[in-house]
Order: structure tokens, then C-alpha cells, then sequence
């Protein structure tokens, strides 16, 4: 009896994670729930205070998503501390990495969810223009997602247990992304401006070298962050 | 009460002996367990007693690998914790207070991934769902299963694989008569496999018969055999 390697393993916990978001569907719901609500409430708002809505929106978005994604963060963990459930998983023979790889990219699933509902409510309420151009928003939102998704696990772990999660990862979690969101909410202009390739490459490679940072940093951590 | 046989797979690489040399676990300024040695043979059911506090179920999480002792070492076989291969570290199971069971998978959904985890086919979970009785359950979510039939699962998922070091704290906890029977048996049977056994419990009564060794602790220490009576 072996482990079953990081790819497969990581795989394992995926499959795990969506097989019970899907029975459940409780991070995505109370996610997207809340996400809606900033939404909404920011959209009457910037409305009466006269803001341009197509240079706000892409903006509400992300903080929209931002703070959804605490949530779902929390959501997430709460089923690994119910039961000690995690314990089942720290006891299989597989690198911790393994499991943060499956948890974040369940989370990241979730968000991606979360995100594409959220559009259409964000350019109608924006009246957001929709050009060719929006094509680049893609690869920066991809990579937007997986970075909240990574930072959110690996702090979501080092919360677990505590009794206030929620403002920890909260703390914790918001100041280390700022680069993520400054990058995502200028490409998001740029490309619903009409821009191209050029004027998002800089905000997009500035992303993927955020990911590769924090993804680089979350695999060393997450281990050590386990034990207790 | 033998009315299936018990599952048999091809056993872990033996993590016996396990030597604990001034192992000590602090919880902040509380000393949870200090200055333990202790050595524990393959093919050998060790009981734990103490009265709650003890530090029963920290000695057990420090064995499972899931705490780092603070002061002093743990060794498998002659190999130090943070050396343990893959293989080595699927040998340990520890079956917790908690069930560690996800509550909206199944029962079979939960004993499945811990196999899939362990790189064992789907079909060995089979024999033991059936040595648990837990046929009726095993497609119903955990966490609409009884105290009892979690517990079972619980101790399923602990034996998938045949272990070579097996944990237990307070097993009997919610099993009826029946699953306790069946929960002495299959400790016979892994001790007989060759596998060390390692139970907590305040109820050492059923399994002396089996036990080769009593410890007892006191207030995160070793109690003395001559002045332990009391405790068992």
C-alpha cells in the first residue's frame, strides 16, 4: 500500500470537493448570494452619487467576487473541521500540497460560478459596452481566481479552528491581494475600452507572476501550516 | 459471532517496533503529555488508561503523526517521523473521537476516498462494510447515520488496507453489543496479522483478554505499574 502521487491525489481531493458542492451547493449558493447583494447595493449607490458606471463596474465586480470568496472560504474549511474531517486526509499518505492543490482549485470552481452569474447582472446594471476586446478579460480573470482561490485555502487553513475565521482570513487575506485586484480591475477596463493585447499584457503577466509567487509560497507553507 | 470472514489484504510494511523516547506535547504552557518512553512491539494489543485529561488521545494523535512532540522523538522501525515513506505512513490508522467522515458523502463515498487515498481498488471497502454491518447504510449520507453506524464506519475506514499500526481511542464509544463483539474480533485478527495495536479506552474489561501490555497515564505522564492498579 502506497500513496497515489500528487497529481492523482490532488485529483482525489477535487473530485471530493465538487462531488460535494454539487450535493450541497452551499459555497457556491451563499457566495453568490452575497456577491449579488454588493452587487446591487453598489450599483444604487455609485448611481446616486453620479459615478461614470462603465468605470466603476469592472471594479464592484472584483470586489463583489473578492468578498464572496471569503466566504466561500470559509464554507470550504467548515466541512474539513466538521467530524475532523481533514485528519482523514492529513492521515493518507499524500504530500499536503496535494490537498491544497484539490481544495483550491474546488474553490476556484466555485468562484468561476460565482463570476459568470455575476456578469450579466454587472454590465446590465453598468451598462457596461461589450466589445470584441472583452476576449482579454479571460486569461486575467482565469488567473485572478486561482491566485484568491490559493491565497484563500492557504489562509483558510491557518484559520481553521479559530473562532474567528472569517475576520482572520479577512485580515490576512485582502492586503496580500491588493496587486491581484489592482491587475484584474485594469485589464477588465482596458479591455471593455476596446483595448487589445497590448494595453492588458502588462496587468496579465503581472497576474500569472502573482500566481506563480504565491502558488510557489502556498505549496512550501501549507504543510508545516497543517500540523498543529 | 464469526459470520463473515475477515477482509484480508496484503499487509503494510511493519512500523513496529515504535519507540517514544522523552516525548513531552505542550499546549501553549500546558504540558499535555512530558517524559514518556515507551515501546511498543508488532503483533501486540496495547491498552492506554487514564482518567480524562490524561493525555490519552494526545499520545495517540502524536503516534498517528498528526501532532509533533515537542520535546523528544518518534520512532517506526528505526526511522524517525518526518522520514517515514509514503508506503510507511499508509500503514498508520487512527480512528479518533470524531468520526472523520464528510457528512454529505455516503458512507461509501467516504470509505471509498480513503481507499482511493491508500491506491487500494474500490472493492476493498466491500468486506468491510459487510464485517461492520453496514450493508443498510452504506448509501445513505454520513451524517444522517446513527451515533452508532458512523462509528462503524469510522472503524471500517480505520482497518481498509491492514494497517500495520493501528490506533484506537475510545472505540467502543456508541457501538451496541453486537458492533463491540465484532470490533473485538477484528483487533484479534489485525493483532494476529502482525499489526500493533494501541487502544485508549476506560473500559479495558473487553479487550484484556487480548491486551499484551497495560500503560497508564496520569496527568500527561507514565504512571508506574506498581501504582497504576487504580487507574485500570
Amino acid at each position: 500500500m502506497t500513496g497515489p502521487g500528487f497529481l492523482r491525489a490532488a485529483t482525489l481531493v477535487l473530485r471530493k470537493e465538487l462531488r460535494l458542492e454539487r450535493r450541497t451547493g452551499d459555497t457556491t449558493l451563499t457566495a453568490l448570494l452575497f456577491g449579488a447583494l454588493v452587487l446591487v447595493v453598489a450599483a444604487f449607490a455609485l448611481a446616486e452619487v453620479g459615478a461614470e458606471p462603465a468605470a466603476v463596474g469592472p471594479a464592484v465586480f472584483w470586489i463583489a467576487v473578492g468578498l464572496s470568496a471569503n466566504l466561500a472560504v470559509v464554507r470550504g474549511w467548515a466541512r474539513e473541521r466538521d467530524e475532523d474531517a481533514l485528519d482523514g486526509l492529513r492521515l493518507a499518505p499524500v504530500p499536503p500540497a496535494a490537498i491544497l492543490v484539490g481544495k483550491a482549485l474546488g474553490l476556484a470552481a466555485a468562484l468561476f460560478v460565482v463570476e459568470l452569474v455575476l456578469a450579466l447582472p454587472t454590465v446590465v446594471f453598468f451598462r457596461l459596452p461589450v466589445p470584441g476586446s472583452v476576449v482579454w478579460v479571460v486569461p486575467a480573470a482565469l488567473l485572478a481566481t486561482l491566485g484568491i482561490a490559493v491565497v484563500g485555502t492557504l489562509f483558510g487553513a491557518m484559520a481553521l479552528g479559530g473562532s474567528a475565521a472569517e475576520m482572520l482570513i479577512g485580515v490576512a487575506v485582502y492586503p496580500l491581494l491588493v496587486p491581484l485586484f489592482l491587475g484584474v480591475v485594469e485589464v477588465s477596463r482596458a479591455a471593455l475600452s476596446g483595448g487589445g493585447w497590448s494595453d492588458v499584457a502588462g496587468w496579465t503577466l503581472l497576474l500569472a507572476a502573482f500566481d506563480a509567487g504565491v502558488g510557489a509560497g502556498a505549496l512550501w507553507l501549507f504543510g508545516p501550516l497543517l500540523e498543529e | 459471532m464469526d459470520r463473515v470472514a475477515h477482509p484480508v489484504s496484503a499487509p503494510c510494511p511493519a512500523l513496529a517496533p515504535v519507540e517514544l523516547v522523552g516525548v513531552g506535547r505542550l499546549f501553549g504552557p500546558v504540558a499535555a503529555l512530558a517524559a514518556i518512553d515507551l515501546h511498543l512491539e508488532a503483533a501486540a494489543l496495547t491498552l492506554v488508561v487514564g482518567p480524562n485529561g490524561a493525555g490519552k488521545s494526545t499520545l495517540l494523535r502524536l503516534l498517528a503523526g498528526l501532532l509533533r512532540p515537542s520535546t523528544g522523538t518518534v520512532r517506526y522501525a528505526g526511522r524517525p517521523a518526518e522520514r517515514l515513506g509514503d508506503a510507511r505512513r499508509a500503514g498508520r490508522a487512527f480512528l479518533a473521537h470524531r468520526t472523520q467522515l464528510y457528512g454529505d458523502l455516503t458512507v461509501r463515498e467516504n470509505l471509498a476516498l480513503a481507499a482511493a487515498l491508500r491506491q487500494l481498488p474500490p472493492a476493498a471497502l466491500e468486506p468491510w462494510l459487510e464485517r461492520f454491518d453496514l450493508r443498510a447504510a452504506a448509501d445513505r449520507p454520513a451524517r444522517v447515520c446513527s451515533r452508532g453506524q458512523a462509528q462503524r464506519a469510522a472503524l471500517a475506514r480505520t482497518f481498509l488496507g491492514a494497517p500495520s499500526l493501528v490506533l484506537l481511542d475510545e472505540p467502543t464509544a456508541a457501538l451496541d453489543a453486537a458492533g463491540a463483539v465484532v470490533l473485538h474480533e477484528v483487533v484479534a485478527a489485525a493483532v494476529g496479522r502482525g499489526a500493533a495495536v494501541v487502544l485508549a479506552t476506560h473500559e479495558p474489561q473487553p479487550f484484556a483478554d487480548l491486551a499484551g501490555r497495560t500503560v497508564a497515564l496520569a496527568a500527561g505522564r507514565l504512571v508506574p505499574d506498581r501504582e497504576a492498579g487504580g487507574l485500570r
